[in-house]
């Protein structure tokens, strides 16, 4: 009976131990968006695409830009797994080279 | 190549173009519908890579095949919301004649307009296999016509894209002079 028991409860806590990772996968912020440089984008460009997908504000944007031209990428934001792949669509809509990669 | 709001009408945007930059837009713009037609499996395979993307560098690739499958469904769809807006500027094109002033309706027709520009320099840059060299070498040393032209296309529609991009930051801040934006 008590066998039983431990068998009944470790079956029922394995399914939930994985919903629960996979939740929390899900809202940790646990995803960095990289852009990297490439030798069209413009870099005024790159600074308009940084303000209005990043919502960075001018000098911010100026910065990351920097960082991609002299360094060859730039890690632009830090998010959840979904909101990551978002903002990597949204920038290489703009063609600029962007990824996402757990960090 | 002007570009800057309408007076009175601030989101929309007007482009005033002397003749031979509206028939080089133009052209670019031509050459955009007819690639954007193109099935993409009928294109060389770096553009089709160049339409497809990725999402992740190869260490991760595994981990996001679903949504490596999802960016490529939407990075296609982006060819034919494309194709309608050249398809738009060329016949306002042939309308006008050359000299033209062409308004944009909105803000997003204008981010359209950069996306769409970058789109034909950067399609150039893949065809042509144009690097950071290739950009920054004197056009009257470069023998091969096809790459001279390709290059000298993706330098003047730079210009195109800086002027737009100029418009824009002053008229977010006004108190901007133009030799501040970086």
């Amino acid at each position: 009976m008590d066998t039983e028991l431990v068998l009944t409860a470790g079956a029922e806590a394995l399914p939930g131990v994985e919903v629960e990772t996979k939740v929390e996968e899900a809202f940790a912020s646990g995803w960095g968006v990289i852009v990297w440089n490439d030798p069209v984008n413009l870099m005024s460009y790159v600074v308009h695409v940084f303000q209005v997908v990043l919502k960075m504000n001018r000098q911010q944007a100026h910065k990351h830009m920097l960082e991609v031209h002299e360094k060859g990428k730039s890690l632009v934001a830090m998010e959840t797994r979904e909101h990551a792949e978002h903002l990597v669509h949204r920038l290489q809509r703009y063609g600029l080279t962007a990824t996402m990669e757990p960090v | 190549m002007k570009c800057a709001p309408v007076p009175d009408k601030p989101d929309q945007w007007q482009l005033d173009w002397n003749d031979f930059e509206a028939q080089m837009a133009a052209g670019s713009f031509q050459r955009m519908a007819m690639h954007y037609q193109l099935q993409v499996d009928d294109l060389p395979p770096a553009l089709q890579a160049h339409w497809r993307g990725h999402l992740a560098e190869a260490k991760d690739v595994e981990a996001l095949k679903e949504e490596q499958h999802l960016l490529e469904g939407e990075r296609l769809a982006w060819r034919s919301e494309r194709l309608t807006l050249v398809e738009k500027w060329v016949a306002a094109y042939a309308k006008s004649g050359i000299g033209l002033a062409w308004s944009l309706q909105d803000r997003e027709e204008l981010e359209g307009l950069l996306m769409v520009l970058n789109d034909r320099r950067l399609i150039l840059a893949v065809e042509h296999g144009i690097d950071e060299t290739l950009m920054e070498v004197d056009l009257d040393n470069v023998a091969e016509i096809p790459l001279r032209q390709a290059l000298w296309e993706v330098h003047v529609l730079a210009l195109f894209q800086e002027q737009c991009l100029a418009a824009l930051a002053l008229a977010e801040n006004p108190e901007t002079k133009k030799d501040d934006i970086p």
